[in-house]
């Protein structure tokens, strides 16, 4: 509780102070800090320590193998020169084929040896590699492979069955097809090839389920609109027909398909 | 000492209201759910805010009903790029809170983190649930979860930084860090985890400097705040152990180290025997993985390095070296799932001023023994190794040499205890304007944090 004696001894304590902070003021009485360099030490080597850390003075630098390969394959790619190019993926294909020997479990190493085989164009190396990279990895949340190993797998499967389609080998064909398959992994291309095996085969009914299955997955693929217009028109069912021709045309003018079948229709 | 303002008010005022200033800012600039894992934290807090405490298996499948609209709200602000031609409209933002989400119109939500334990999610439960009073909008609830999150974090490191007699400036300096407050500011088991790692870090500091004996009042109060923690993350074992440093006397009963060491296990063991326990017996078959790209198991990890140790050290040595700064920079300033940094001279600051503060802010009343020291450079050492070999061994794919998924952010829980190292190393005489300076690089800092995040994830408008 402040009172009239504690106000006096307050303000005469002010007035000490006042004195002695004069008298500093001349005579400079705060000591200098002699500080051994020892106390240093310890800031100066977590210093050290840090500044190596951040300036990674060593250029440490490295990959994992499969990403090596990787960045092996990639660069082929980009390479013109044949030579180059084989010496870049030969390299890729020594250091993917250890790599998948050792580690047959990551399903992100046989996409990326699927990857290699596809840039060979050996397509049968290629959908062994992506099936088995979709069956290893299927169903994660982050980083998920399947989809890029889906879109690797219709890209050599496509490559695959389009010659024997195209030279009738068609039973041949259908037991690619069945190969391809993924059952842990809904493939919506897999009915889109089986839809033509069937058209070919003259089975109309059985290439519509599946043309028209297809084409709830990818809506303007113009090439399955085409096919769907041949299937109908093999059904004899010629409006159908023209409603899908004149679809296809309308997302790709150029398809051939669906331009022969335009004709033949428009010329009945 | 001349008393300054800054000095006339304990620093915690000013580290809450500054805390509390950019943390608020914080939770409503920074994008919805674009904290690294937030989307899913957000899943888990929403289920056990409506008492969903059981999952549930279904075809294989585990988890617990959802919201349409919250997982397909959430799921929208995923995987965007943040360049020039993909950032997040303001408006859009405004258009989305008029969505209001209806509980019985739901799928089942195949949950990849159904086995963490609610405990570190207690803020951001309570958030959701009053979230949910005020407007069952899946970004107001959000906010609502991130704000008492941040509300949480800034009581917890307060008294931390009120009960240590010293290092109060280099607390608030970790506190506030741009790193450590994101994290508070989002919906994330770290907030709890790393507020009680300051708080357990307060306690040994006080204990270590008071002349009284330790009361039963606080170690019951520190075995709480370690509960907390190991139950809102594991990893960080070995920090408590800090505690061996305090000499036997302050203690009031026969033993104390071996008593409390036996404690301390008994507390890091809770989880084991109780939430995961309680998880085991359901025996889940199937589950969503959280990553399937590659094979993920610590045994097989740890049988494959064996056969090469000088290799595996090898591998941990140039994995620090090669990644150090990314983590240095992910424990300071980086944020989001785009991994937006601060730029690297404000990181390289940052770190200097923390070193700078670590060795100069004390009283000078004590001094460390060299055993005193020895331990808790061991701890250190033990606990970055934990953390780095944890790493290696459990997220990084089966014979992988680059260490996968380490974020500067795991390392936030052990920063004071780095900084301790330089505890009462470089005497000073100008103790008076340290909290000058930790209030002007925390509020420097985090206007920069403000900025870059406001600058980088929205469009103009």
């Amino acid at each position: 509780m402040p009172n009239k004696y504690n106000k006096k001894r307050s303000k005469a304590t002010n007035k000490n102070e006042k004195v002695i902070a004069e008298k500093k003021s001349v005579t400079k009485t705060r000591p200098a800090l002699h500080i051994s360099y020892r106390r240093f030490l310890p800031l100066c080597f977590t210093l050290f320590v840090f500044m190596i850390i951040w300036f990674n003075p060593f250029n440490v630098n490295f990959k994992d193998a499969w990403y090596e390969g990787a960045v092996l394959i990639d660069s082929a790619r980009n390479v013109i020169d044949t030579n180059q190019r084989n010496v870049l993926l030969g390299k890729a294909g020594k250091i993917l084929t250890e790599q998948v020997q050792k580690h047959p479990y990551h399903a992100r190493v046989h996409y990326l040896y699927g990857f290699y085989w596809s840039a060979l164009q050996n397509w049968d190396s290629a959908i062994f590699h992506q099936k088995e990279a979709i069956r290893l990895g299927a169903g994660g949340t982050v980083n998920q492979v399947e989809y890029k190993a889906q879109e690797m797998l219709n890209l050599a499967l496509g490559n695959k069955l389009t010659p024997l389609l195209n030279s009738g080998k068609l039973n041949e064909a259908a037991v690619v097809l069945e190969y391809a398959n993924t059952p842990e992994m809904l493939n919506p291309a897999i009915d889109k090839y089986r839809g033509i095996i069937y058209s070919r085969q003259g089975n109309a009914d059985s290439a519509l389920s599946c043309l028209l299955r297809y084409k709830v997955a990818n809506p303007n693929d113009a090439n399955n609109l085409a096919n769907i217009a041949i299937s109908y028109n093999q059904k004899n069912m010629k409006d159908s027909a023209q409603v899908y021709v004149n679809q296809a045309l309308k997302l790709d003018p150029a398809n051939a398909n669906a331009n022969f079948l335009n004709s033949q229709l428009k010329s009945q | 000492m001349k008393d300054f303002f800054w000095n006339k008010i304990p620093i915690e005022y000013f580290f809450l209201v500054i805390g509390l200033f950019f943390g608020m800012k914080l939770v409503f600039i920074n994008p919805p759910w674009q904290t690294n894992d937030e989307d899913r934290h957000f899943y888990n807090s929403w289920y056990y805010a409506n008492g969903y405490f059981k999952p549930d298996s279904r075809d294989q499948r585990i988890g617990n009903p959802m919201p349409v609209k919250v997982y397909e709200l959430a799921q929208g602000f995923q995987g965007i790029r943040f360049n020039d031609t993909t950032k997040i409209s303001k408006q859009t933002l405004e258009d989305i809170k008029g969505v209001i989400y209806d509980k019985t119109d739901t799928f089942f939500y195949n949950n990849p983190n159904y086995n963490i334990n609610p405990i570190g999610y207690i803020p951001n439960i309570i958030g959701v649930k009053l979230g949910e009073v005020y407007k069952k909008n899946p970004i107001i609830v959000q906010w609502w979860s991130r704000a008492f999150g941040l509300f949480a974090y800034l009581l917890i490191v307060f008294f931390a930084i009120r009960i240590t007699p010293v290092y109060k400036n280099v607390l608030m300096l970790v506190a506030l860090a741009p790193m450590s407050l994101y994290q508070s500011s989002s919906v994330t088991y770290d907030t709890l985890c790393n507020a009680t790692t300051f708080l357990i870090m307060a306690f040994i500091i006080k204990w270590l400097l008071q002349k009284e004996k330790v009361s039963t009042r606080e170690i019951s109060l520190f075995c709480i705040a370690l509960a907390i923690q190991v139950f809102s993350k594991g990893g960080y074992y070995f920090i408590p152990f800090l505690v061996l440093i305090i000499p036997s006397e302050k203690f009031g009963f026969s033993y104390s180290k071996i008593k409390l060491t036996i404690l301390l296990v008994a507390i890091l063991m809770l989880p084991t025997f109780t939430w995961n326990a309680y998880m085991n017996s359901f025996h889940f078959k199937g589950g969503k993985p959280l990553q399937n790209d590659f094979l993920f198991s610590p045994s097989q990890s740890m049988a494959f390095h064996l056969k090469n140790i000088p290799g595996m050290i090898s591998d941990l040595v140039s994995n620090v070296l090669m990644q150090g700064k990314n983590w240095i920079i992910g424990c300071i300033g980086r944020f989001g799932y785009s991994y937006t940094p601060l730029p690297d001279a404000w990181v390289f600051t940052y770190v200097i001023a923390l070193f700078g503060m670590a060795s100069i802010d004390h009283n000078g009343n004590i001094k460390l023994t060299r055993i005193q020291r020895g331990i808790s450079a061991l701890l250190l050492v033990a606990s970055l190794g934990a953390i780095i070999a944890g790493l290696y061994l459990t997220i990084t794919p089966v014979g992988a040499k680059v260490i996968f998924g380490g974020q500067g952010r795991y390392f936030i829980p052990i920063l004071p205890l780095l900084l301790f190292q330089l505890f009462g190393t470089i005497p000073n005489n100008t103790k008076k304007y340290l909290p000058l300076i930790t209030i002007l690089i925390s509020i420097l800092f985090l206007y920069k944090t403000v900025g870059i995040i406001n600058e980088t994830f929205y469009t103009a408008n």
